[in-house]
């Protein structure tokens, strides 16, 4: 434990944080479950949130990354126009209708929005834990709320 | 949609471990590596040191073979000379229109610098969207690629090749990967 925060809490938390790497319940439990027992296998504990998210990070990061054929193909759907997106009534929308929104991000989208919006986490100490610049991580939070602006517009309108 | 924020930091800290699962994982975190474990680490760092050295001998041709396969995307669709979706000579503009890309089309440096921009269209590159940008030069049409740099293409950068035809040159700036391509001349046969 540190900064008084509970092993539970510190669990949640780490849950919390690989929820939004995976965007799925059942890896997000296996994720922190992972790295959880790997901290306790090195340290003998989990000394603080900085370290866990840095190992769910790292797992995640071990375990997802694929390499793929490169491929240049033309997308022949047609330009793309920027949507207009209505003013949708917040009343109408729960925080549970987010799920598939948020699935349908990319990862690093939905963990700048997350480190952001849930953990107070500045553009730059982002970038400081992900490797990535401010410019970049800005961009990310940015074009995530606009997808989700935009899937809950159309979700909305259906 | 005033508060997508709100609804987000909702969404998240609603999540919590089920009990039944968090009282399992911290019953169950292993106590620190004993020395025995650690050797046992240790012969398995060692056996994979051997395996990467093998690994890397068979990387450097793979990756002569992934240089191939971009250069022969990048002159294939160069050759097809598809129509710009997006009609502007401003960088900006096209990267507005272009939104569905992760990234922003700002105007390029290297061998594209003080090219005018026709247009440009979506392509892909791993799967993920990047942008086709049609340039013009007094000599002649150029194409130019930009996407996220990848680590398969991080591989590629800094070379200029001519492949069935097409000049290539292709760079990197800061995590954008550029692929300029033109109709090659006698000269840099």
């Amino acid at each position: 434990m540190m900064g008084g925060m509970k092993d539970r809490d510190l669990l949640d938390a780490g849950f919390r944080y690989a929820l939004s790497l995976t965007a799925r319940h059942q890896d997000a439990e296996d994720l922190v479950q992972e790295a959880w027992f790997r901290l306790h296998r090195h340290a003998g504990k989990v000394s603080g949130k900085s370290i866990l998210f840095t190992t769910i990070r790292n797992l995640f990061v071990d375990q997802y990354r694929r390499d793929r054929l490169v491929v240049f193909e033309p997308l022949d759907d047609g330009p793309c126009v920027p949507a207009e997106i209505a003013d949708v009534s917040a009343a109408a929308i729960a925080a549970h209708d987010l799920e598939g929104p948020l699935a349908a991000l990319r990862a690093e989208e939905r963990e700048a929005l997350f480190l952001n919006l849930v953990e107070g986490y500045s553009a730059e100490e982002i970038g400081g834990l992900t490797g990535r610049g401010r410019g970049t991580v800005l961009s990310l939070v940015h074009r995530a709320k606009l997808k989700l602006r935009r899937a809950l517009t159309e979700d909305a309108v259906a | 949609m005033p508060d997508l924020d709100r609804l987000v930091g909702e969404y998240y800290r609603e999540a919590r471990l089920v009990d039944e699962r968090a009282e399992a994982i911290l019953a169950g975190a292993p106590s620190r590596a004993t020395p025995a474990r650690v050797w046992r680490l240790r012969l398995a760092a060692l056996a994979a040191s051997v395996l990467a050295l093998a690994w890397i001998g068979y990387s450097v041709s793979s990756e002569r073979d992934l240089a191939e396969r971009v250069f022969a995307e990048i002159a294939m669709n160069h050759k097809k000379g598809l129509a710009a979706e997006v009609a502007s000579d401003d960088f900006a503009a096209v990267g507005r229109a272009l939104d569905r890309l992760d990234f922003d089309i700002a105007e390029p440096g290297g061998p594209a610098a003080g090219l005018s921009l026709l247009g440009g269209r979506y392509c892909s590159i791993q799967g993920r969207l990047a942008a086709q940008l049609k340039l013009d030069a007094p000599d002649g049409m150029r194409t130019l690629y930009v996407a996220e740099l990848t680590p398969q293409l991080e591989a590629v950068v800094g070379d200029s090749v001519v492949h069935d035809s097409v000049q290539i040159k292709v760079w990197r700036d800061g995590d954008i990967f550029f692929g300029l391509a033109r109709d090659a001349r006698p000269a840099d046969e």
